[in-house]
This record gives structure tokens, sequence and C-alpha cells, in this order.
């Protein structure tokens, strides 16, 4: 059964009065807004009947995935000359249509897009491209090019929805530090590791000393303080024993017969289906996978890489199917920045520009969106975008989750039907 | 209020311009009266510099600096080198050689307290800072502006203050500003433009030091840098006129660091209830003052990885905006791996680590559990406590014994908001 995160308080930690797992953030937002939080959401736009239950899973490819070599242009002679030892020989290309087909590391991915689960957004890209990780990185995590923006864009999206209460696992960022997208001043989007971790003291090495830690914890933090960052931190820390409680939980209620690959990525994804049977309403997960880079010798990292990417991804829609809750996933693939077309004499590819983005799941509207950049008509050698990433963050914010972008992204900008 | 009496000042004022007190130090320095602590914090070069005991090249930059800031007679210049380090940023995972990022923090350790335009001179023939903004690919013709903008956006205008054209002037000013593979500073004189300038609405064949210059006697630098320097050692949001007051600070001294952190340290701002337990501690603060205050004898190797998950790794800052400080320090991970770090640090108590004294000599006599309590609330949060968490951890000794019963004091004390505040 299912756990709700609001069911489990109330039962599990009933000591706990509803207004005190308020955390002062929500407050905080409504009056930086000079709104209530109802006034907040209804600003935005109401979400669709179903959305409180919709998830997004961002799937960052970190260091620069070659999209040529990810979605191969086979029809087009011009990739051919372009890469003379990286190009991948078009009966090996898993053919989408007569232009363009997935990396043969992609099989899984492929059956997913013949069976209309997976959208491929081409030429995404932005105004003056920037080609080092780090700025890049900055420009599609903050989604704002022209300047340098400390929020990220995800995190402006849970600032303003004010979906419920429970904000702190709206969103949940994987790996030691939390993603630059989730990046505000009043969203607290935790870093989780792996769940074992993310609870208070050793319970191997000390169970019951934890145990009574924790509860003379939450005796000397019941009531409320004068010092605002006290009481800040207070409701933080009252939040975080509440989170872990629940995590164990979920932990507990978790068991799959789907085998996920042990990299990473894989457990990363396991542990966010984890938290999506638990059904705790986390709306927002960010997943990475590393090592995309490939100035030197590209083929056998890039088709490594791929290979991990196709069969995680795989085991955590079957995941999902076990389930049912396929129809609620939306997963996103994004990279810093695409390729140059033309390889380099290391036989690798260096940093370029416009790359192509999966979605995946259940309601997503298969099929390849937006125009594949010419190679012959470059930008110093680099593809020309098609397609603006912050279309693709419009259209997932207003298809997906359901909410009027313009605020989140500053700005509109043309949807694409990504959603069936 | 909290501040009411001379060593709980001085207590607030060596966790703001060090890293948190051990007791004899307290005593020491609450001696001096917080004027006379004031004195010897800003004129570190009185007190001994203390050698280092690790080497950077056997236990890595993250733990030789840790073990600088635990064992430092001068905590400010330390607290200080902190501060360029998050101001004028530069991170590993670009610039690549740690002997650079090292040489970076000795010039910012050397000149913690200087002169604001003789850093921006010193920082733009940093090998690190060349390599982190690109400035060795800045060249006449086919300028790199990525050093250009951030000198004005980051370190010294703000943004908003400076227009598009002024960025491509001020990187023409910085062509030619290079350096060799190793990192020494070069300037390459055949990829220098040595035309006319026009920069701030000044014309002249302005170089990168006399932008340098230019920038730092910018009556708009001196609120941007009196506004960040409080900000880091008082409180968030510092009305207009204390910016306005430490700003003629920074004038009249020309950009002397010294004096303006001296202002903000006299200030009655500093010592008032608002700037009390009003900032959240940054994750080197919170390791660096538990070891300081237990007395710790070394930094555990395992403080590398726990400053990682806490969100702040030395010597690779997120960007180069440095870090958000203050709030953006906390989520649920971050705090549970807060309390989980400390916890550890709590249990070396005894041990090897912490000098190897026993427990129980940190109790200094007290035998019941309230007595007990207070000592553990004094050594850690000024004596200063709820009603609530009084009984709670009351309560808690009552059941737990023997040195565990210690430990879990200390763990559950530094859990606590207050010692989670600076």
């Amino acid at each position: 059964m299912p756990l709700h995160r609001r069911d489990f308080l109330k039962r599990g930690v009933g000591l706990v009065a509803a207004s005190m797992v308020v955390p002062a953030f929500i407050a905080e937002t409504a009056r930086v807004l000079d709104l209530g939080p109802a006034v907040a959401a209804a600003q935005i736009g109401a979400p669709p009947a179903d959305a409180s239950r919709r998830v997004l899973v961002v799937l960052l490819l970190a260091g620069g995935n070659d999209g040529i070599n990810t979605v191969i242009p086979y029809g087009d002679p011009l990739y051919y000359q372009a890469r003379p030892t990286l190009a991948v020989p078009r009966e090996q290309v898993l053919h989408l249509n007569d232009m363009v087909g997935l990396s043969p590391a992609l099989p899984k991915l492929k059956a997913r897009f013949d069976a209309g689960q997976v959208a491929v957004v081409q030429g995404v890209g932005y105004p003056n491209p920037n080609r080092s990780h780090f700025r890049a990185m900055d420009i599609w995590q903050t989604a704002v090019p022209e300047r340098l923006e400390q929020t990220g864009w995800l995190g402006r999206y849970l600032q303003a929805c004010a979906c419920g209460t429970d904000k702190q696992l709206e969103g949940i960022s994987m790996g030691a530090t939390v993603q630059r997208s989730f990046w505000t001043e009043l969203t607290l989007v935790p870093a989780i590791s792996n769940l074992a971790a993310f609870r208070y003291g050793n319970p191997r090495a000390n169970p019951d000393a934890s145990q009574y830690e924790v509860e003379a914890l939450r005796r000397a933090l019941s009531q409320a303080r004068g010092r605002p960052e006290e009481e800040f931190l207070r409701q933080a820390t009252r939040t975080a024993l509440d989170d872990a409680d629940v995590m164990e939980q979920v932990a507990q209620g978790y068991q799959t017969s789907v085998e996920y690959p042990m990299s990473p990525l894989g457990q990363s994804l396991k542990t966010i289906a984890q938290v999506i049977a638990g059904d705790v309403g986390t709306r927002v997960f960010f997943a990475t996978l590393g090592g995309f880079d490939t100035h030197a010798n590209q083929p056998f990292q890039q088709q490594r890489l791929l290979t991990e990417l196709d069969g995680s991804i795989e085991a955590f829609m079957q995941d999902m199917e076990r389930l049912n809750r396929q129809n609620d996933v939306m997963l996103m693939t994004f990279s810093e920045f695409g390729r140059r077309v033309h390889q380099n004499a290391s036989n690798g590819t260096d940093h370029g520009t416009a790359e192509p983005l999966f979605m995946v799941g259940g309601k997503v509207q298969g099929g390849l969106h937006g125009a594949y950049p010419s190679l012959s008509d470059l930008d110093r050698g680099d593809l020309k975008y098609t397609t603006d990433f912050r279309s693709v963050y419009s259209s997932v914010l207003q298809g997906w989750m359901g909410v009027s972008p313009e605020q989140i992204l500053g700005g509109a900008y043309p949807t694409l039907p990504l959603v069936a | 209020m909290a501040l009411d009496n001379e060593r709980a000042r001085v207590a607030h004022l060596l966790r703001r311009a060090g890293f948190g007190p051990s007791e004899q130090e307290l005593n020491e320095y609450t001696q001096l009266g917080f004027d006379g602590a004031v004195s010897r914090l800003v004129n570190y070069e009185t007190q001994p510099l203390v050698p280092d005991r690790v080497a950077p090249e056997e236990v890595g930059l993250q733990v030789w600096w840790l073990d600088k800031m635990v064992h430092t007679a001068r905590p400010l210049q330390e607290k200080m080198t902190l501060f360029w380090h998050g101001h004028l940023t530069s991170a590993l995972r670009k610039v690549k050689d740690p002997n650079l990022l090292q040489a970076q923090n000795e010039l910012f350790r050397a000149n913690a307290l200087g002169n604001y335009g003789e850093i921006l001179r010193a920082i733009s023939r940093d090998g690190a800072m060349i390599r982190w903004l690109d400035l060795q690919t800045n060249r006449k013709g086919a300028p790199n502006e990525n050093y250009a903008r951030e000198l004005m956006e980051l370190f010294t205008l703000g943004v908003g203050n400076y227009t598009e054209d002024d960025v491509d002037e001020v990187a023409r000013a910085f062509t030619g500003w290079s350096a060799t593979p190793d990192g020494q500073f070069v300037f390459r004189r055949m990829q220098h433009d040595f035309d006319q300038k026009t920069i701030l609405g000044q014309t002249g064949p302005f170089d990168g030091d006399d932008v340098s210059d230019m920038l730092a006697a910018s009556p708009t630098t001196a609120r941007y840098m009196a506004r960040k320097l409080f900000r880091y050692f008082a409180y968030p949001d510092p009305e207009p006129e204390v910016v306005g007051r430490l700003a003629d600070v920074y004038l009249a001294s020309s950009g002397s660091i010294k004096s303006v952190v001296e202002a903000i340290l006299r200030s009655p701002e500093f010592s008032s209830d608002r700037a009390y337990r009003a900032l959240i501690k940054s994750p080197t603060e919170l390791i660096v003052g538990a070891l300081r205050t237990l007395g710790a004898d070394a930094v555990p190797p395992q403080a590398v990885q726990a400053m990682r998950l806490l969100g702040q790794e030395l010597f690779n800052p997120p960007n180069v905006a440095g870090w958000f400080g203050n709030r953006s320090w906390i989520n649920a991970a971050t705090l549970l791996g807060r309390f989980n770090v400390l916890g550890a640090v709590a249990q070396q108590l005894g041990g090897p680590v912490m000098g190897g004294q026993p427990v129980t000599a940190l109790l200094d006599g007290s035998t019941t559990s309230a007595a007990r309590v207070q000592r553990v609330l004094d050594l850690l949060v000024d004596g200063e406590a709820s009603q609530e968490e009084r009984d709670a951890l009351v309560a808690y000794a009552d059941q737990a014994k023997g040195p565990q019963q210690l430990r879990g004091l200390f763990r559950l004390t530094m859990a606590l908001p207050a010692y989670q505040l600076n």
C-alpha cells in the first residue's frame, strides 16, 4: 500500500500538530510575494486534475553529450564526411525515419520510441551558446543565459507552485550536492545519495542511543522561537527528522522484481522509484550520469555511457509499469551542450552547441519534435539551434506540471506538444 | 538580551571574526575586554604564525587549510582568507593544478586585511585566477571577456553598474595578461592592446593595473565591498546608512580592508541584538568551530567527505559567485549530515583525536544532570537555551550513562539551532 506522507505524519508522528510541520518558507514565500499560498497557486493557473501525482525526473548527462552520435543524422552524407572514423555506419543506426536514428547503444529506448513513449526534441539550444562546462551548466540549470542568475528553474517552479505543505520533499536532488536547478533562497530540496544515510545517527552502531537522542531533540524543539534564524532552523530540523522517518518507511516498504543496473545511475533511479512508490508527494527528481566529455577516444566511452543510460531508463520504466505509475512520470534528459560537428584529431569531439533531448513516459507525445539542425549551415563549426531550451522547459511546466511558465522562466516561449 | 555581558560579546566576536574559541581562548580574549579583543584580532601580526602541521601534498589542500583554521593564533586572518576565497573565487576542477590554488590561498592570507586595489592587482596576476577566468586566452583582436565581466559584476561594482561596452573595454585593457604553463604571470606585449579605451566614462590607454586601481577607487565598489563584508561578519541585510558609513571608511582609507573590517567589528550594529545568532554557520565554520571548541588535535580525514556532503568543498566553490551562504546551507539532508558529522566528532571525545583528555575533564567537576547540561551549554552556546531545550537535555542526561552521557549531550546541543548559528 502506498504510504502517503501526510497520513504517515498523522499516524506515525501523531504528536506533531499539523501547523508545526508547515515549513517556515511557506509563510516566507507568501510574505515575499505578499500573497497567500492559495492566491499564488491561483495566479499561475490551476493544475490539471491528475497533475498532483505527476512526477518529473530530470536526468543530466554531464560533460556535454555528443548529440550527433546519439540522435544520428545518418541520411545526410555530410555526417559521414565530418566524422570519418566516428560516424556510426548507417546499417548499425536504429532508424527513427529515413534521415535520423538512434545510437546502437540505445535499443531499449528505440523500442519505447516505437511504442510511442519517447519524444526526441532535436536541435535544442539558445542564442550565443557558451562552450564552457561551468557557464553552460549554469545556463541550463538557471534557464537564464543572459546574466549570472543564482536561482534554478526547478527551484523557482517549486517556490511558485507552493503545491502543499510538504515542500521539503517536493524536490529531491540525487547525489552529494543539491543541483543548481533547485536553488532558491526559500526551497529546501535535499540532496540524497542513498536512503540509508538519510537519517539521524548511526543505527547500526547504536540504535537505542540514536532513538533517545531523536526523542530528546524533538522535545527540545517543541516551542517556537523569536529569533528568525533560530525559528527557521527549528522548523527545518523538525522537518528533517520527519522526513528521515518517512524515508525509512519508504525504504522498508519497497521491494521490486525489476533488476536495475548496478551503476550509479541505475541505483539513483532505483532510489527515485522507491520514493515514487512511497507516494510521499515528491514532484521533481534530479539525477546525473557523468563522463560525456569525450575529447578523445569517444566511441568506447560514449557507447558505455549510453548503454548505461538505456538500461537504467528501461529498468526505471519497467518499475513504473509494475507500480502502475508509468503515466505519472516524465523523464527528461539534457546535457550542458552538444559537441562539434567535425571530429577532432584524437578520435573525439570538442565542446559544441545544440543537442537532442529525450522525454520518456507513458503520456509523452512520442516521436520527433523540432527540426534537426543543418550540418552545412554552421556557426563557427557548430550546429545552430532550432528549439530554444526554454521552450522545452515551458512545455514541461505547462503541459506536464500544469503551471504557467512565464513567471518561472521570465518570459513566454512557444511550447511543443510533448504531452499526449 | 544575549550580548549583555562582556564574555558573551567576546564569544560572539570570536565566532564571527574567527571560527569559535576554545574555552581557554575565550578566557584570554575576555580578559582583554571587547575592544582589546578586536585590537588583537585585527592586528594579528602581533600573534605568532603557527607553522604548518600537515603537508598539503600528503593530506590534500582541504585538510591542510582546515588544520590551519583549527590551530591558528590569528583567527581573523584565516576568516578573511575564507572570505577572499568565496569572493575572488577559483576552483580546482577547472584550474586543475593544486599548487596554483595553494599559491592563491597564500596570496589571500598575506593580504587578508590588505588594500583592495593591491589585492585586485595581485589577483589579476594570479595563476589560478588567470586559468579560472580564461585571462590567458584574452588577446588583442580576440578578447575573452570572462575576467572583465566578473571583475565588475562580482568583484567590484555589482550588476547594473557598468555597461556591455565597459566589459569590452576592460577586456581590452587586460589583453596580454597571461601565465606560463606552471602559472607564473607574464605580460605578453605582442598580445596587449595599447590603444585608447573608454571605461566608466574615462578615456586613456589603460592597462589591467589602471583598471584595478580605477575600480578599487570607485564609490560603487566601496558600497559593494562594505555591504558584502558587513553581511559576512554581522547580518544579512544592512541598513543603507550602515553601508554608507562603512563605504566612507573604505574611501577615506583608500580601500583599506582592515579599516572597514575593524569599523564593522566595533560598530554598535555588530554587537546588537539583531546580529546575535543571525548567521547560519557555513560547513567550514561548523566543523572547524567544533574541533576548536572541543580541543581537537588533528582534522580527521573524514572531514573531506563531510565538507562535500554539507555543501562546501573548499577550493571548489560551485561557481564564480562563490557560496550562496546562510539559509542555502540548510535542507533535510545537510541538516542530518551536520548532526551526524558533529556526532562523529563528539564520539571522539576522550579519544586520541581530541588530545586524549578524558571526557570528564570537560565537565569541570559538575555531577548533577542540570549542572552538566549547564556546563555543555556554557561551552557551546553561551549558556543560552530555552526552557524546553534545557528540560529535554536534563531528561536525556538523567537516563544516559557513562561517557555516552556527555557525548550525547554534546551531540544534542550541537544539533540545536543555537549551535548551528553564528
